[in-house]
Protein backbone atom coordinates (compact mmCIF):
# COMPACT_ATOMS: atom_id res chain seq x y z
CA UNK A 1 0.00 0.00 0.00
CA UNK A 2 1.87 2.60 -1.70
CA UNK A 3 0.23 5.93 -0.56
CA UNK A 4 2.63 8.51 -2.59
CA UNK A 5 5.40 7.85 -5.24
CA UNK A 6 8.49 6.77 -3.76
CA UNK A 7 11.64 8.34 -4.05
CA UNK A 8 14.99 6.58 -4.93
CA UNK A 9 16.44 4.36 -2.07
CA UNK A 10 18.88 5.10 0.26
CA UNK A 11 22.35 2.91 -0.83
CA UNK A 12 23.77 1.06 1.83
CA UNK A 13 27.70 0.56 2.67
CA UNK A 14 27.39 -2.56 0.61
CA UNK A 15 25.65 -1.69 -2.32
CA UNK A 16 27.94 1.36 -2.65
CA UNK A 17 30.90 -0.92 -1.71
CA UNK A 18 30.04 -3.14 -5.00
CA UNK A 19 29.49 -0.17 -7.30
CA UNK A 20 32.72 1.27 -6.60
CA UNK A 21 34.49 -2.11 -7.11
CA UNK A 22 32.56 -2.84 -10.37
CA UNK A 23 33.46 0.67 -11.21
CA UNK A 24 36.75 0.23 -10.18
CA UNK A 25 37.22 -3.07 -12.70
CA UNK A 26 35.87 -1.68 -15.05
CA UNK A 27 38.48 0.84 -15.47
CA UNK A 28 40.93 -1.61 -15.26
CA UNK A 29 39.10 -3.62 -18.05
CA UNK A 30 39.77 -0.33 -20.50
CA UNK A 31 42.65 0.77 -19.47
CA UNK A 32 44.30 -2.79 -19.77
CA UNK A 33 42.44 -3.16 -23.20
CA UNK A 34 43.48 0.12 -24.99
CA UNK A 35 46.79 -0.36 -23.48
CA UNK A 36 46.63 2.88 -21.63
CA UNK A 37 48.40 1.51 -18.61
CA UNK A 38 50.13 -1.76 -18.14
CA UNK A 39 49.18 -3.34 -14.65
CA UNK A 40 51.36 -6.16 -14.47
CA UNK A 41 55.24 -6.98 -15.02
CA UNK A 42 53.36 -10.01 -17.83
CA UNK A 43 51.50 -6.77 -19.77
CA UNK A 44 54.89 -4.75 -20.25
CA UNK A 45 56.49 -8.55 -21.73
CA UNK A 46 53.32 -8.85 -24.29
CA UNK A 47 54.49 -5.07 -24.81
CA UNK A 48 58.01 -5.89 -25.66
CA UNK A 49 56.51 -8.90 -27.88
CA UNK A 50 54.95 -6.88 -30.05
CA UNK A 51 57.88 -4.03 -30.54
CA UNK A 52 60.26 -7.16 -30.92
CA UNK A 53 57.91 -8.82 -33.54
CA UNK A 54 58.59 -12.76 -31.77
CA UNK A 55 54.70 -13.39 -31.53
CA UNK A 56 53.18 -15.08 -28.74
CA UNK A 57 55.99 -16.06 -26.17
CA UNK A 58 55.52 -18.32 -23.08
CA UNK A 59 57.19 -17.89 -20.06
CA UNK A 60 60.21 -19.29 -18.93
CA UNK A 61 61.71 -17.87 -15.68
CA UNK A 62 61.87 -14.39 -14.39
CA UNK A 63 64.61 -12.38 -12.43
CA UNK A 64 64.31 -9.33 -9.74
CA UNK A 65 66.66 -6.88 -10.95
CA UNK A 66 68.69 -4.41 -8.55
CA UNK A 67 65.73 -2.96 -7.86
CA UNK A 68 62.59 -3.43 -6.77
CA UNK A 69 61.06 -1.54 -9.83
CA UNK A 70 63.52 -3.31 -12.08
CA UNK A 71 62.63 -6.62 -13.66
CA UNK A 72 63.99 -9.25 -16.20
CA UNK A 73 62.06 -11.70 -18.24
CA UNK A 74 62.34 -14.56 -20.34
CA UNK A 75 60.02 -15.91 -22.16
CA UNK A 76 60.19 -18.02 -25.45
CA UNK A 77 58.56 -19.89 -28.37
CA UNK A 78 59.37 -21.93 -30.93
CA UNK A 79 60.81 -19.50 -33.17
CA UNK A 80 62.16 -17.20 -31.27
CA UNK A 81 64.05 -16.36 -27.32
CA UNK A 82 63.00 -13.12 -25.93
CA UNK A 83 64.69 -11.32 -22.75
CA UNK A 84 62.41 -8.26 -21.43
CA UNK A 85 63.56 -5.50 -18.99
CA UNK A 86 60.81 -4.43 -17.37
CA UNK A 87 60.22 -1.50 -15.29
CA UNK A 88 57.60 0.21 -13.85
CA UNK A 89 57.34 3.57 -13.98
CA UNK A 90 53.89 5.34 -11.83
CA UNK A 91 52.99 6.95 -14.48
CA UNK A 92 52.81 4.10 -17.02
CA UNK A 93 52.74 0.92 -14.83
CA UNK A 94 55.08 -1.90 -16.07
CA UNK A 95 56.71 -0.85 -18.92
CA UNK A 96 58.40 -3.57 -21.15
CA UNK A 97 60.91 -2.90 -23.63
CA UNK A 98 62.71 -6.02 -25.42
CA UNK A 99 66.72 -6.05 -24.27
CA UNK A 100 67.58 -9.43 -25.74
CA UNK A 101 66.12 -10.69 -29.01
CA UNK A 102 67.30 -14.38 -30.66
CA UNK A 103 65.88 -15.58 -33.98
CA UNK A 104 65.55 -19.33 -33.33
CA UNK A 105 64.07 -20.39 -36.92
CA UNK A 106 67.62 -21.69 -38.27
CA UNK A 107 67.19 -24.44 -35.27
CA UNK A 108 70.10 -25.91 -34.21
CA UNK A 109 70.92 -27.99 -30.96
CA UNK A 110 72.48 -24.78 -29.58
CA UNK A 111 70.49 -21.88 -29.72
CA UNK A 112 71.88 -19.04 -27.11
CA UNK A 113 73.10 -15.14 -27.14
CA UNK A 114 74.89 -13.07 -25.34
CA UNK A 115 73.78 -9.71 -24.04
CA UNK A 116 75.88 -6.88 -22.45
CA UNK A 117 74.03 -4.66 -20.05
CA UNK A 118 75.39 -1.26 -18.89
CA UNK A 119 75.25 -0.27 -15.23
CA UNK A 120 76.29 2.88 -14.91
CA UNK A 121 75.64 3.55 -10.48
CA UNK A 122 77.98 0.86 -10.02
CA UNK A 123 80.51 1.44 -13.11
CA UNK A 124 80.20 -1.93 -14.31
CA UNK A 125 78.67 -4.27 -17.56
CA UNK A 126 76.44 -6.74 -16.65
CA UNK A 127 77.43 -9.63 -19.34
CA UNK A 128 75.06 -12.29 -19.83
CA UNK A 129 74.86 -15.59 -21.87
CA UNK A 130 70.97 -17.17 -22.19
CA UNK A 131 69.82 -19.63 -24.73
CA UNK A 132 68.64 -23.36 -24.88
CA UNK A 133 70.02 -26.34 -25.44
CA UNK A 134 68.58 -29.81 -25.91
CA UNK A 135 71.37 -32.31 -24.63
CA UNK A 136 71.11 -33.24 -21.36
CA UNK A 137 74.61 -34.10 -20.91
CA UNK A 138 75.82 -30.74 -20.39
CA UNK A 139 75.89 -29.38 -17.18
CA UNK A 140 77.52 -26.06 -17.13
CA UNK A 141 78.13 -22.86 -19.09
CA UNK A 142 81.46 -21.65 -19.34
CA UNK A 143 81.97 -17.92 -20.73
CA UNK A 144 84.75 -15.95 -21.87
CA UNK A 145 84.78 -12.20 -23.16
CA UNK A 146 86.93 -10.53 -25.46
CA UNK A 147 86.91 -6.90 -26.81
CA UNK A 148 88.76 -4.86 -29.28
CA UNK A 149 91.47 -2.23 -28.56
CA UNK A 150 90.61 0.46 -29.84
CA UNK A 151 93.65 2.95 -28.67
CA UNK A 152 96.87 2.77 -30.23
CA UNK A 153 98.40 1.04 -26.92
CA UNK A 154 97.84 -2.38 -26.47
CA UNK A 155 96.64 -3.51 -23.17
CA UNK A 156 96.21 -6.81 -21.63
CA UNK A 157 92.25 -6.59 -20.36
CA UNK A 158 90.95 -9.53 -18.03
CA UNK A 159 88.78 -12.30 -19.61
CA UNK A 160 85.35 -12.73 -18.23
CA UNK A 161 84.03 -15.88 -17.30
CA UNK A 162 80.25 -16.95 -16.40
CA UNK A 163 80.47 -20.22 -14.86
CA UNK A 164 76.67 -21.87 -13.69
CA UNK A 165 75.76 -24.80 -11.66
CA UNK A 166 72.04 -26.23 -11.79
CA UNK A 167 70.29 -23.36 -10.77
CA UNK A 168 70.71 -21.69 -14.14
CA UNK A 169 68.52 -24.11 -16.11
CA UNK A 170 64.76 -24.05 -16.87
CA UNK A 171 62.99 -26.91 -18.39
CA UNK A 172 60.46 -26.49 -20.67
CA UNK A 173 58.92 -28.48 -24.48
CA UNK A 174 62.07 -30.44 -24.20
CA UNK A 175 64.25 -27.63 -23.82
CA UNK A 176 66.90 -26.66 -21.11
CA UNK A 177 66.70 -23.03 -20.97
CA UNK A 178 69.53 -21.29 -19.17
CA UNK A 179 70.32 -17.46 -18.07
CA UNK A 180 73.63 -16.68 -16.45
CA UNK A 181 75.29 -13.40 -15.55
CA UNK A 182 78.40 -11.76 -14.50
CA UNK A 183 79.06 -8.76 -13.65
CA UNK A 184 82.43 -6.91 -15.23
CA UNK A 185 83.85 -3.67 -13.25
CA UNK A 186 85.59 -1.25 -15.41
CA UNK A 187 89.61 -1.43 -15.49
CA UNK A 188 91.55 0.88 -13.24
CA UNK A 189 91.98 3.49 -15.07
CA UNK A 190 88.10 3.74 -15.62
CA UNK A 191 87.55 2.03 -18.78
CA UNK A 192 84.51 0.63 -19.83
CA UNK A 193 84.98 -3.54 -19.80
CA UNK A 194 82.58 -3.94 -23.30
CA UNK A 195 83.46 -7.52 -24.91
CA UNK A 196 82.45 -7.48 -28.45
CA UNK A 197 82.60 -11.26 -28.49
CA UNK A 198 82.23 -14.30 -26.21
CA UNK A 199 83.48 -17.67 -26.68
CA UNK A 200 81.10 -20.02 -24.90
CA UNK A 201 82.44 -23.53 -23.57
CA UNK A 202 79.91 -26.24 -23.24
CA UNK A 203 80.81 -28.58 -19.91
CA UNK A 204 79.68 -32.09 -18.71
CA UNK A 205 78.72 -32.76 -14.71
CA UNK A 206 82.57 -33.83 -14.30
CA UNK A 207 83.48 -29.87 -15.69
CA UNK A 208 85.01 -31.24 -19.08
CA UNK A 209 84.19 -29.02 -21.83
CA UNK A 210 82.00 -30.32 -24.51
CA UNK A 211 81.59 -28.30 -27.05
CA UNK A 212 82.82 -24.71 -27.85
CA UNK A 213 80.72 -22.28 -29.58
CA UNK A 214 81.89 -18.18 -30.82
CA UNK A 215 79.90 -15.40 -31.74
CA UNK A 216 79.16 -11.47 -31.39
CA UNK A 217 77.95 -9.91 -28.67
CA UNK A 218 73.93 -9.82 -29.52
CA UNK A 219 74.79 -12.20 -32.29
CA UNK A 220 73.73 -16.00 -32.66
CA UNK A 221 76.57 -18.35 -31.33
CA UNK A 222 77.88 -20.68 -34.42
CA UNK A 223 79.73 -23.62 -33.11
CA UNK A 224 83.32 -23.61 -33.19
CA UNK A 225 84.54 -26.53 -35.34
CA UNK A 226 80.99 -25.64 -38.20
CA UNK A 227 82.81 -23.95 -41.44
CA UNK A 228 81.38 -20.19 -41.21
CA UNK B 1 17.93 24.75 25.03
CA UNK B 2 16.65 21.66 24.19
CA UNK B 3 18.26 21.64 20.91
CA UNK B 4 21.68 21.72 22.60
CA UNK B 5 20.41 18.37 24.98
CA UNK B 6 19.43 17.09 21.97
CA UNK B 7 22.94 17.70 20.30
CA UNK B 8 24.81 16.34 23.28
CA UNK B 9 22.24 13.45 23.02
CA UNK B 10 23.23 12.81 19.84
CA UNK B 11 27.06 13.65 20.27
CA UNK B 12 27.54 10.89 22.96
CA UNK B 13 25.64 8.11 20.90
CA UNK B 14 27.95 9.29 17.90
CA UNK B 15 31.39 8.85 19.75
CA UNK B 16 30.22 5.15 19.94
CA UNK B 17 30.15 4.36 16.31
CA UNK B 18 33.51 4.18 15.38
CA UNK B 19 33.48 3.49 11.34
CA UNK B 20 30.90 5.97 10.02
CA UNK B 21 31.77 8.49 7.51
CA UNK B 22 30.40 12.05 8.32
CA UNK B 23 27.60 11.81 6.01
CA UNK B 24 26.76 8.42 8.04
CA UNK B 25 26.91 10.01 11.23
CA UNK B 26 24.78 13.09 9.83
CA UNK B 27 22.03 10.98 8.56
CA UNK B 28 22.13 9.42 12.10
CA UNK B 29 21.93 12.10 13.77
CA UNK B 30 19.53 14.13 11.88
CA UNK B 31 16.95 10.99 12.18
CA UNK B 32 17.57 10.51 15.68
CA UNK B 33 16.77 14.46 16.79
CA UNK B 34 13.90 13.77 14.57
CA UNK B 35 12.87 11.51 16.75
CA UNK B 36 13.15 13.19 19.84
CA UNK B 37 11.52 16.60 18.14
CA UNK B 38 8.21 14.41 16.99
CA UNK B 39 8.16 12.87 20.12
CA UNK B 40 8.69 16.02 22.11
CA UNK B 41 5.81 17.77 19.70
CA UNK B 42 3.45 15.26 20.71
CA UNK B 43 4.06 15.56 24.47
CA UNK B 44 3.67 19.59 24.09
CA UNK B 45 0.35 18.58 22.41
CA UNK B 46 -0.74 16.42 25.54
CA UNK B 47 -0.22 19.35 27.63
CA UNK B 48 3.29 19.63 29.04
CA UNK B 49 5.30 22.34 29.26
CA UNK B 50 8.38 22.73 26.62
CA UNK B 51 10.84 21.81 28.70
CA UNK B 52 9.68 19.15 30.45
CA UNK B 53 8.38 17.62 27.19
CA UNK B 54 11.89 18.13 25.82
CA UNK B 55 13.56 16.09 28.29
CA UNK B 56 11.09 13.28 28.52
CA UNK B 57 11.16 12.83 25.75
CA UNK B 58 14.81 12.89 25.54
CA UNK B 59 15.04 10.10 28.75
CA UNK B 60 12.64 7.68 26.73
CA UNK B 61 15.67 7.33 24.14
CA UNK B 62 17.16 5.55 26.35
CA UNK B 63 21.01 5.61 27.43
CA UNK B 64 23.19 7.43 24.67
CA UNK B 65 26.31 5.13 25.25
CA UNK B 66 24.06 2.09 24.83
CA UNK B 67 22.37 3.10 21.65
CA UNK B 68 26.10 3.76 20.19
CA UNK B 69 27.34 0.72 21.25
CA UNK B 70 24.76 -0.75 19.47
CA UNK B 71 24.81 1.10 16.57
CA UNK B 72 28.34 0.57 15.50
CA UNK B 73 27.53 -3.27 15.19
CA UNK B 74 26.04 -1.56 12.14
CA UNK B 75 28.68 -0.01 10.62
CA UNK B 76 31.83 -2.31 10.13
CA UNK B 77 35.02 -1.84 8.44
CA UNK B 78 34.85 -4.44 5.86
CA UNK B 79 32.61 -2.78 3.09
CA UNK B 80 33.96 0.51 4.15
CA UNK B 81 37.63 -0.25 2.89
CA UNK B 82 36.46 -1.54 -0.22
CA UNK B 83 34.87 1.07 -0.83
CA UNK B 84 37.41 3.90 -0.57
CA UNK B 85 40.19 1.78 -1.64
CA UNK B 86 38.26 1.08 -5.00
CA UNK B 87 37.42 4.98 -5.18
CA UNK B 88 41.37 5.78 -5.21
CA UNK B 89 42.51 3.19 -7.70
CA UNK B 90 39.91 4.55 -10.03
CA UNK B 91 40.67 8.04 -9.67
CA UNK B 92 44.77 6.97 -9.86
CA UNK B 93 43.73 5.11 -13.08
CA UNK B 94 42.13 7.79 -14.25
CA UNK B 95 44.86 10.60 -13.46
CA UNK B 96 47.37 8.44 -15.74
CA UNK B 97 45.28 9.01 -18.32
CA UNK B 98 46.05 12.89 -18.45
CA UNK B 99 49.37 11.14 -19.36
CA UNK B 100 48.90 8.46 -21.72
CA UNK B 101 45.89 10.26 -23.22
CA UNK B 102 48.72 10.34 -26.89
CA UNK B 103 48.56 6.66 -27.16
CA UNK B 104 45.17 6.92 -28.41
CA UNK B 105 47.01 8.94 -31.29
CA UNK B 106 48.65 5.79 -32.28
CA UNK B 107 45.14 3.88 -33.00
CA UNK B 108 44.18 6.89 -35.12
CA UNK B 109 47.21 6.32 -37.23
CA UNK B 110 46.86 2.68 -36.59
CA UNK B 111 43.00 2.99 -38.24
CA UNK B 112 44.48 5.58 -40.78
CA UNK B 113 47.25 3.00 -42.17
CA UNK B 114 44.37 0.80 -42.86
CA UNK B 115 41.80 3.20 -44.42
CA UNK B 116 44.26 5.71 -46.22
CA UNK B 117 47.91 5.29 -45.91
CA UNK B 118 48.72 8.13 -48.84
CA UNK B 119 47.36 10.75 -46.49
CA UNK B 120 49.20 10.17 -43.19
CA UNK B 121 51.51 12.76 -41.98
CA UNK B 122 54.12 10.16 -41.66
CA UNK B 123 53.79 9.12 -45.41
CA UNK B 124 56.54 10.30 -47.77
CA UNK B 125 56.01 13.04 -50.07
CA UNK B 126 58.50 12.18 -52.93
CA UNK B 127 56.97 12.45 -55.80
CA UNK B 128 57.61 10.11 -59.34
CA UNK B 129 57.37 10.85 -63.31
CA UNK B 130 55.32 7.66 -62.92
CA UNK B 131 52.91 6.20 -59.76
CA UNK B 132 50.66 3.74 -59.49
CA UNK B 133 48.20 3.68 -56.34
CA UNK B 134 48.68 -0.64 -54.95
CA UNK B 135 46.78 -2.08 -51.73
CA UNK B 136 49.30 -5.19 -51.35
CA UNK B 137 48.77 -6.58 -47.49
CA UNK B 138 50.70 -9.74 -46.00
CA UNK B 139 50.93 -10.28 -42.40
CA UNK B 140 54.15 -10.38 -40.56
CA UNK B 141 54.00 -11.86 -36.91
CA UNK B 142 51.39 -9.71 -35.61
CA UNK B 143 51.68 -7.22 -37.71
CA UNK B 144 50.33 -6.57 -41.35
CA UNK B 145 52.30 -4.81 -44.14
CA UNK B 146 51.22 -2.62 -46.54
CA UNK B 147 52.23 -1.79 -49.82
CA UNK B 148 50.18 1.38 -50.89
CA UNK B 149 52.19 2.75 -53.76
CA UNK B 150 54.91 2.17 -56.54
CA UNK B 151 56.61 4.99 -58.57
CA UNK B 152 58.89 4.78 -61.24
CA UNK B 153 61.19 7.57 -62.92
CA UNK B 154 62.59 6.80 -66.29
CA UNK B 155 66.59 7.52 -67.22
CA UNK B 156 66.96 9.56 -70.60
CA UNK B 157 67.84 6.10 -72.38
CA UNK B 158 64.03 4.86 -71.79
CA UNK B 159 65.27 1.91 -70.68
CA UNK B 160 66.25 1.61 -67.12
CA UNK B 161 64.81 3.71 -64.30
CA UNK B 162 64.47 3.99 -60.80
CA UNK B 163 61.61 2.46 -58.76
CA UNK B 164 60.46 3.42 -55.53
CA UNK B 165 57.90 1.72 -52.90
CA UNK B 166 55.92 3.36 -50.70
CA UNK B 167 54.74 1.18 -47.59
CA UNK B 168 53.77 1.11 -44.38
CA UNK B 169 53.55 -1.71 -41.56
CA UNK B 170 50.72 -1.72 -38.30
CA UNK B 171 49.39 -3.93 -35.69
CA UNK B 172 46.41 -6.43 -36.06
CA UNK B 173 45.31 -4.95 -32.64
CA UNK B 174 44.84 -1.19 -33.38
CA UNK B 175 45.29 -0.53 -30.00
CA UNK B 176 48.58 -2.62 -29.65
CA UNK B 177 52.32 -1.97 -30.69
CA UNK B 178 53.74 -2.31 -34.18
CA UNK B 179 57.70 -3.86 -34.80
CA UNK B 180 60.13 -2.59 -36.26
CA UNK B 181 60.78 -3.28 -39.92
CA UNK B 182 63.94 -4.28 -39.16
CA UNK B 183 64.26 -7.31 -41.15
CA UNK B 184 62.89 -6.35 -44.32
CA UNK B 185 64.41 -6.90 -47.72
CA UNK B 186 64.38 -5.72 -50.89
CA UNK B 187 65.62 -6.04 -54.31
CA UNK B 188 65.27 -7.44 -58.03
CA UNK B 189 66.39 -10.30 -59.88
CA UNK B 190 66.80 -12.59 -56.88
CA UNK B 191 69.50 -9.90 -55.79
CA UNK B 192 67.88 -8.75 -52.12
CA UNK B 193 69.69 -7.02 -49.62
CA UNK B 194 68.38 -4.88 -46.48
CA UNK B 195 66.21 -2.28 -47.23
CA UNK B 196 67.72 -0.43 -45.13
CA UNK B 197 70.51 -0.22 -47.47
CA UNK B 198 69.02 1.85 -50.31
CA UNK B 199 68.67 5.24 -50.27
CA UNK B 200 65.79 6.67 -48.44
CA UNK B 201 65.20 3.50 -47.08
CA UNK B 202 63.60 6.25 -44.41
CA UNK B 203 61.20 5.27 -41.60
CA UNK B 204 58.77 7.34 -39.80
CA UNK B 205 55.67 7.07 -37.49
CA UNK B 206 54.96 5.58 -33.82
CA UNK B 207 53.63 2.32 -32.03
CA UNK B 208 50.58 2.23 -34.37
CA UNK B 209 52.00 2.16 -37.95
CA UNK B 210 55.57 2.71 -39.75
CA UNK B 211 55.58 4.53 -43.17
CA UNK B 212 58.39 3.90 -45.11
CA UNK B 213 59.64 4.62 -48.61
CA UNK B 214 62.86 2.41 -50.61
CA UNK B 215 64.35 4.19 -53.38
CA UNK B 216 66.67 4.23 -55.86
CA UNK B 217 65.98 0.53 -56.93
CA UNK B 218 67.11 -0.12 -60.18
CA UNK B 219 65.30 -1.47 -62.86
CA UNK B 220 64.84 -2.49 -66.37
CA UNK B 221 61.88 -2.80 -68.79
CA UNK B 222 62.53 -6.45 -68.78
CA UNK B 223 63.83 -6.45 -65.09
CA UNK B 224 60.82 -4.78 -64.19
CA UNK B 225 59.39 -6.50 -60.66
CA UNK B 226 60.60 -5.47 -56.97
CA UNK B 227 60.74 -8.28 -54.83
CA UNK B 228 60.17 -7.55 -50.68
CA UNK B 229 60.74 -10.47 -48.10
CA UNK B 230 60.70 -10.35 -44.66
CA UNK B 231 62.61 -13.84 -43.27
CA UNK B 232 62.62 -13.85 -39.33
CA UNK B 233 61.27 -15.86 -36.82
CA UNK B 234 60.18 -18.90 -38.89
CA UNK B 235 57.92 -16.98 -41.02
CA UNK B 236 58.93 -16.12 -44.62
CA UNK B 237 56.55 -13.22 -46.67
CA UNK B 238 57.39 -12.46 -50.07
CA UNK B 239 55.41 -9.89 -51.89
CA UNK B 240 56.30 -9.08 -55.60
CA UNK B 241 55.69 -5.80 -57.27
CA UNK B 242 55.28 -5.09 -60.82
CA UNK B 243 56.80 -1.51 -62.02
CA UNK B 244 54.11 0.03 -64.03
CA UNK B 245 56.48 0.54 -67.74
CA UNK B 246 53.33 -0.07 -69.31
CA UNK B 247 52.07 3.97 -67.90
CA UNK B 248 55.96 5.00 -69.62
CA UNK B 249 55.07 6.47 -73.25
CA UNK C 1 19.18 -11.62 28.44
CA UNK C 2 15.92 -10.54 29.20
CA UNK C 3 16.82 -7.30 27.25
CA UNK C 4 18.64 -9.95 24.33
CA UNK C 5 15.15 -11.19 23.81
CA UNK C 6 13.05 -7.99 23.76
CA UNK C 7 15.64 -6.22 20.97
CA UNK C 8 15.63 -9.61 18.37
CA UNK C 9 11.35 -9.69 18.65
CA UNK C 10 11.45 -6.24 18.37
CA UNK C 11 12.94 -7.03 15.12
CA UNK C 12 10.16 -9.47 14.09
CA UNK C 13 7.77 -6.85 15.25
CA UNK C 14 8.90 -3.87 13.12
CA UNK C 15 8.95 -6.08 10.05
CA UNK C 16 5.27 -7.11 10.59
CA UNK C 17 4.61 -3.31 10.86
CA UNK C 18 6.76 -2.83 7.32
CA UNK C 19 4.55 -5.27 6.02
CA UNK C 20 1.30 -2.99 6.19
CA UNK C 21 3.04 0.31 5.17
CA UNK C 22 6.18 2.12 4.72
CA UNK C 23 6.96 3.86 8.52
CA UNK C 24 9.33 6.15 9.93
CA UNK C 25 11.40 5.65 13.34
CA UNK C 26 8.90 7.18 15.69
CA UNK C 27 5.97 6.39 14.11
CA UNK C 28 6.48 2.51 14.48
CA UNK C 29 7.23 3.28 18.35
CA UNK C 30 3.91 4.98 18.67
CA UNK C 31 2.09 2.43 16.25
CA UNK C 32 3.65 -0.71 18.18
CA UNK C 33 2.24 1.30 21.81
CA UNK C 34 -0.73 1.27 20.09
CA UNK C 35 -1.26 -1.93 18.79
CA UNK C 36 -0.26 -3.97 21.90
CA UNK C 37 -2.00 -1.98 23.92
CA UNK C 38 1.81 -0.36 25.67
CA UNK C 39 2.81 -4.00 26.68
CA UNK C 40 5.65 -3.48 24.31
CA UNK C 41 7.22 -0.20 25.87
CA UNK C 42 10.96 -0.12 25.15
CA UNK C 43 13.31 2.56 24.86
CA UNK C 44 12.95 4.15 21.50
CA UNK C 45 16.60 4.48 20.92
CA UNK C 46 17.54 1.03 20.83
CA UNK C 47 14.97 0.90 18.03
CA UNK C 48 17.88 2.64 15.41
CA UNK C 49 20.25 0.13 15.66
CA UNK C 50 17.83 -2.87 14.86
CA UNK C 51 16.67 -0.88 12.01
CA UNK C 52 20.23 0.08 10.77
CA UNK C 53 21.01 -3.60 11.20
CA UNK C 54 17.98 -4.71 9.46
CA UNK C 55 19.06 -2.35 6.46
CA UNK C 56 22.56 -3.75 6.48
CA UNK C 57 21.22 -6.88 5.97
CA UNK C 58 18.73 -5.79 3.34
CA UNK C 59 15.82 -6.86 4.97
CA UNK C 60 14.56 -3.57 4.57
CA UNK C 61 15.17 -0.27 2.09
CA UNK C 62 15.26 3.22 3.73
CA UNK C 63 14.40 6.34 1.71
CA UNK C 64 14.19 9.91 2.37
CA UNK C 65 10.60 11.92 2.25
CA UNK C 66 9.66 15.47 3.10
CA UNK C 67 7.18 15.44 6.23
CA UNK C 68 4.80 18.17 6.60
CA UNK C 69 6.98 19.96 8.97
CA UNK C 70 9.45 20.63 6.20
CA UNK C 71 11.88 18.63 7.76
CA UNK C 72 13.34 15.20 5.34
CA UNK C 73 11.89 11.73 7.25
CA UNK C 74 14.06 8.60 6.78
CA UNK C 75 11.28 5.92 5.86
CA UNK C 76 11.62 2.19 5.78
CA UNK C 77 10.27 -0.26 3.35
CA UNK C 78 10.08 -3.97 3.72
CA UNK C 79 11.99 -5.76 0.87
CA UNK C 80 11.03 -8.85 -0.62
CA UNK C 81 13.82 -10.34 0.97
CA UNK C 82 12.46 -9.31 4.37
CA UNK C 83 8.42 -10.29 3.64
CA UNK C 84 10.17 -14.03 3.25
CA UNK C 85 11.95 -13.32 6.52
CA UNK C 86 8.80 -12.08 8.15
CA UNK C 87 6.83 -15.18 7.19
CA UNK C 88 9.42 -17.63 8.20
CA UNK C 89 9.96 -15.26 11.69
CA UNK C 90 6.08 -15.56 12.18
CA UNK C 91 5.90 -19.18 11.05
CA UNK C 92 8.39 -20.01 13.89
CA UNK C 93 6.79 -18.09 16.53
CA UNK C 94 3.46 -19.66 15.99
CA UNK C 95 5.01 -23.11 16.32
CA UNK C 96 6.90 -21.61 19.60
CA UNK C 97 3.82 -20.03 21.48
CA UNK C 98 1.88 -23.35 20.47
CA UNK C 99 4.39 -25.72 22.08
CA UNK C 100 4.37 -22.98 25.49
CA UNK C 101 0.96 -23.23 25.39
CA UNK C 102 0.50 -26.60 24.97
CA UNK C 103 2.56 -27.25 27.86
CA UNK C 104 1.04 -24.35 30.30
CA UNK C 105 -2.92 -26.09 29.28
CA UNK C 106 -1.32 -29.73 30.26
CA UNK C 107 -0.45 -27.72 34.03
CA UNK C 108 -3.57 -25.79 34.67
CA UNK C 109 -5.33 -29.29 34.97
CA UNK C 110 -3.61 -28.59 38.56
CA UNK C 111 -6.05 -25.67 40.11
CA UNK C 112 -7.90 -25.22 43.48
CA UNK C 113 -10.25 -27.46 43.95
Amino acid sequence: MKKTKRKKNIETRKHKALRRALICLGVLVIFSVLHLYTFTPMQGVRQSEAEAGTGQTYLIRHMGGEKWNERDYMTANENAILITRVTFYPLLGWSGRPFGILDCADGGDFQATSLVWRNYDDKANRCIICGRLRSREVMGIRAEGHWDEESEKIRTLPEVTISGGPEIWTEKDGWRYFFAESTVPDTENGEMAYPTEMTVTTLDKAGNPLRQYKGSTYERFIPVDEPQ
Amino acid sequence: MSAMERQEFCDRVLAKVRHATPKEKTAIRAELDAHMEDHAAALLEAGYEEAEAAERAMYAMGDPEEIGAELNKDYPLGWLVLSRVSLILTVLICATFLFSWPKLGNTLNSLQARIAPETSGFASTAKYTYERDLDIRAEIGGDILRIYKVGLDVNRDGETGNAALFFCNYSKNPFGYTADLMYLECGTSGIMESARNYDCGWCSGNAGAYYSLVAKIPVTRTDNAVVLTDDHFGKYVRLEVSVPWEDVT
Amino acid sequence: MEKRKTIEHTGLLVLSLLAGEDMYGYQMIVELARRSDRTFDMKEGTLYPILHGLEKNGVVEAYMQEAPTGRMRKYYHLTKKGAERLRAEEAAWQAYAGAVNAVLRFGAGLGPA
